[in-house]
């Protein structure tokens, strides 16, 4: 797939993948489809990025570098109802002098996301799959000013060596959560005396109810 | 239990109890007394680690005969005035409390001199009301606070007291706090009669050093860093010493804010974490630092004791310092390194203006023709020439700061009031528009007479409803009058783009060829009335989008509808207004949203509403049930 030169050439792409299952969609673009995503977490990104053509790959970029959108699967059962957190970005524990929303990692990636929900059960076969209509966003005053409080708050936390205190109750839309292959990657932080520590990296993610208002006000979910 | 007023000594014990804990607390609270009065020497006799007696000798501006009783009644202050100057406080001192406190549970008597006043006087407050007997004494131009048998009455404080030694630590430890602060002001601590400390005023480079060395040794001073940065309000200033000199203990840390002297975790987290790994993780830096701000930029009020304050921007601060001493650190090892390679023959290396080290050259590692003495001097005159010279150009160092904007920015951010109620508020928006399609406007009754002048009275049977107007009784259908309500309003929505919505999966419908004809001939329209879709073969077609106002029907059936209502439609253009009206159009459920459709339709301008109104109407006729009831007599 080529890079999409425009927004709207990239939203009419997209939109012509809603109601294709998964392995369909890998069939057309030659991917094996693996048997289950635990090891392979990201697949579901790579293969929507391989289909309407990202290019930015691993590198700090948006996906569509060109049109500053960022690509974010959204998984949902059959009902519209979003499964799982939304990962953002990673958080840094270090490092953070002088950083403010305008600058941060979270403001840059939720500048523009093209959202692709998909009917993602636990128990349904990845190849059955399906995709649902995707909705571009761009956060409107209130979002923005929930997202910035949020980070805000939980940065702050950060910087002042409270990140062990951190916990899903911070935040309204968004939280930090450990993000981790597993428990033995660690990574520096401060503690609370300024202390240089090694804790687990972490990971600023969207809850659940503001994805779900997202997708209910950008799509007809009966 | 009654409820009753304490007595004045027993309110001013309890408030003791936050501000009094020990002998060092009487000390702090006096010498800050003192300081705010513009002493410039001061001395403090302690006897038996204060247990005995604590007494404060100062040549301030002293308090007139005639304040002498408030100056011991509690909430009495010359430091502030109003709430105003709670929000910016500038002396070390403003609650008020302290004398009233400490004289509430000691023996304590206040002699005092003002410069324009002939005679001393002695004040002292006894008894349980406190009343404050004044007497002439002889003094000096100043103040005395003697502070008697601390705790005498509150013997369970009083157990709380350590040794006399460790008391007196405590003591030496809080005049080596506030010395450190006030470098021109003279400090003398007796014990037991003996000069333990004697702090000489330091206004030269040299004298400051030698004060330096005097209170936090001279180690300290070999390996600190002096520092001064500048940004946005922010003064950071005092010095760091190398990691070098770190410590097991956290017994030189020396941190105030505005001249106040600080245990604030912010500003420990701050500096600790610019060591970062500089430091062993049980190590403790030492260093003596200032941080000056704008008065309304911190709350002091927040501990009784002033032991922490509040920043309004509490990360800013924090980063603000973290930056200025990593990087001075970081800068003294580049000095170090390339001084070590420069043979160490300069002081004044490319790097100088970033630090200068008061830094003693020891003797056996001298090189240049100098005597130790004079090397030093310049060593350190250097240091803090540039100390106060380069508060302009401190600015690039912060290059890496936020901007004006970005703080601007933040500012913003801290005001802002978070309203958990955004995301239900803009949900309900949402809901509202497709909830309008089926609602009816609300009106209020009685508001208008000519509408009123039709008063729905009843519903009836089979979308009827029985109307008075005009004292008579009419049967009148509904229908008619709802569909033209519902084009009322489809006329409005349609005046503005029909906004279409996505639908969350395409929904696949199987049509007839001449209807899948009749929709390839208008699908340009369709899309403009928000329905997007796809004509697949063999009567396949995908529905992508739908009208929002459409939002609570069920696609299948109301796409079926909808084909259908076009269809009939005699028209040669297409209807839409009309169709979705239909579409939209519920039989009416209350009197109330018949009387509100008829008032809209009644003030509507482009609407003929009495032939509507007499097209769809029977008079109800009662003549022959009055005859009936007449009969029936």
């Amino acid at each position: 797939m080529l890079t999409p030169e425009s927004e709207q050439q990239l939203i009419q792409t997209a939109q012509r993948l809603s109601g294709i299952t998964l392995g369909d969609l890998a069939a057309q673009l030659g991917i094996a489809v693996p048997e289950n995503l635990n090891k392979e977490k990201g697949w579901i990104g790579l293969l929507l990025e391989r289909a309407l053509g990202a290019s930015a790959g691993s590198k700090p970029l948006p996906d569509f570098p060109e049109l500053g959108i960022e690509l974010k699967t959204l998984p949902i059962d059959r009902d519209a109802k979003v499964l799982e957190t939304t990962f953002v970005s990673v958080a840094p524990l270090t490092g953070m002098s002088g950083v403010t929303w305008q600058t941060s990692h979270v403001k840059n990636k939720m500048a523009k996301v093209l959202w692709v929900p998909i009917i993602s059960e636990r128990q349904l076969p990845v190849a059955e799959r399906l995709i649902c209509t995707p909705f571009l966003w761009q956060p409107n005053p209130e979002e923005e000013a929930l997202l910035q409080a949020d980070w805000q708050e939980l940065t702050d936390m950060i910087v002042l060596g409270e990140v062990e205190k951190i916990n899903g109750k911070y935040g309204e839309v968004l939280q930090l959560r450990p993000k981790a292959a597993n428990s033995k990657a660690k990574t520096k932080a401060f503690d609370k005396n300024g202390r240089p520590f090694q804790t687990l990296p972490r990971g600023f993610y969207l809850k659940t109810g503001f994805t779900q208002q997202l997708l209910n006000r950008h799509l007809r979910v009966n | 239990m009654t409820i009753a007023i304490l007595p004045p000594r027993l309110a001013n014990q309890i408030a003791a109890g936050e501000v009094v804990e020990r002998p060092a607390s009487v000390v702090k609270e006096l010498v800050e007394n003192s300081i705010d009065a513009g002493a410039n020497k001061i001395v403090i006799d302690i006897e038996q680690g204060g247990h005995k007696r604590i007494r404060i000798i100062d040549n301030g501006k002293g308090i007139y005969q005639d304040q002498l009783s408030l100056a011991l009644s509690r909430h009495a202050t010359s430091k502030i005035k109003d709430l105003d100057d709670l929000e910016s406080i500038s002396s070390l001192g403003f609650r008020g409390e302290a004398l009233a406190s400490i004289s509430s549970v000691s023996r304590l008597t206040l002699t005092s001199k003002p410069a324009d006043q002939e005679t001393a006087w002695r004040a002292m407050a006894t008894g349980r009301e406190m009343e404050v007997d004044i007497q002439p004494a002889a003094h000096p131009d100043g103040t005395t606070i003697d502070v008697e048998d601390l705790f005498f009455n509150t013997p369970a404080r009083r157990k709380f007291l350590r040794t006399h030694k460790t008391e007196f630590s405590h003591i030496d430890e809080v005049i080596r706090r506030i010395a450190l602060s006030k470098l021109d002001i003279i400090f003398t601590l007796n014990h037991n009669g003996k000069t333990v400390r004697q702090y000489r005023g330091a206004t030269t480079d040299k004298q400051v050093e030698k004060r330096l060395a005097s209170i936090c040794s001279q180690a300290f001073v070999d390996n600190a860093i002096a520092i001064d940065f500048e940004h946005q309000g922010l003064h950071l200033f005092g010095w760091v010493a190398n990691p070098n000199f770190s410590r097991n203990q956290n017994d030189l840390c020396y941190s105030y804010v505005n001249g106040r002297m600080m245990r604030d975790k912010l500003i420990n987290h701050a500096i600790r974490q610019a060591y970062g790994e500089r430091l062993t993780h049980d190590s403790y830096p030492a260093f003596v630092l200032f941080l000056n701000l704008d008065f309304d930029q911190v709350d002091v009020n927040v501990h009784p004791a002033k032991h922490e304050v509040r920043f309004h921007h509490a990360r800013f601060v924090h980063d603000f310092i973290v930056s200025a001493i990593s990087q001075s650190l970081q800068q003294d090892i580049l000095t170090e390194h390339d001084s070590e390679q420069a043979g160490q023959t300069t002081t004044l290396d490319e790097h100088s203006d970033y630090r200068q080290p008061l830094r003693l050259q020891n003797a056996d590692d001298q090189t240049a023709p100098v005597t130790p003495q004079s090397s030093t001097e310049t060593n350190y005159s250097a240091a803090s020439s540039q100390r106060f010279s380069r508060q302009s150009s401190s600015q690039r160092h912060f290059s890496d700061k936020p901007g004006k904007q970005a703080l601007a920015n933040y500012d913003k951010l801290l005001s802002t009031d978070i309203n958990p109620n955004l995301i239900r508020e803009s949900e309900n928006t949402a809901k509202q528009s497709s909830r309008e399609t089926s609602q009816v406007m609300p009106v209020s009754f009685g508001e208008d007479l000519a509408s009123a002048d039709y008063q729905v009275v009843k519903l009836g049977p089979k979308n009827t409803a029985v109307v008075l107007h005009q004292d008579t009784l009419f049967l009148l259908k509904t229908a008619p009058l709802n569909l033209q309500y519902q084009r009322l309003k489809m006329a409005r929505i349609l005046a503005e783009e029909v906004v279409s919505q996505p639908l969350l999966l395409p929904v696949a419908i199987n049509l007839d060829n001449d209807v899948i004809n009749f929709i390839g001939k208008h699908q340009q329209q369709f899309s403009d009335h928000g329905i997007e879709l796809d004509i697949k073969p063999r009567g396949k077609c995908i529905i992508r989008q739908y009208p929002a106002l459409l939002r609570e029907q069920d696609i299948q059936s109301s796409f079926t509808q909808l084909l259908k209502i076009l269809q009939q439609q005699s028209t040669t253009e297409l209807n839409w207004l009309d169709c979705f009206a239909q579409l939209l159009c519920q039989p009416v459920a209350t009197v109330a949203e018949l009387q509100s459709i008829v008032k809209v339709l009644h003030d509507s301008t482009n609407l003929d509403f009495f032939a509507l109104f007499d097209l769809n109407c029977i008079e109800l006729d009662l003549t022959s049930y009055l005859l009936q009831l007449e009969l029936a007599e």
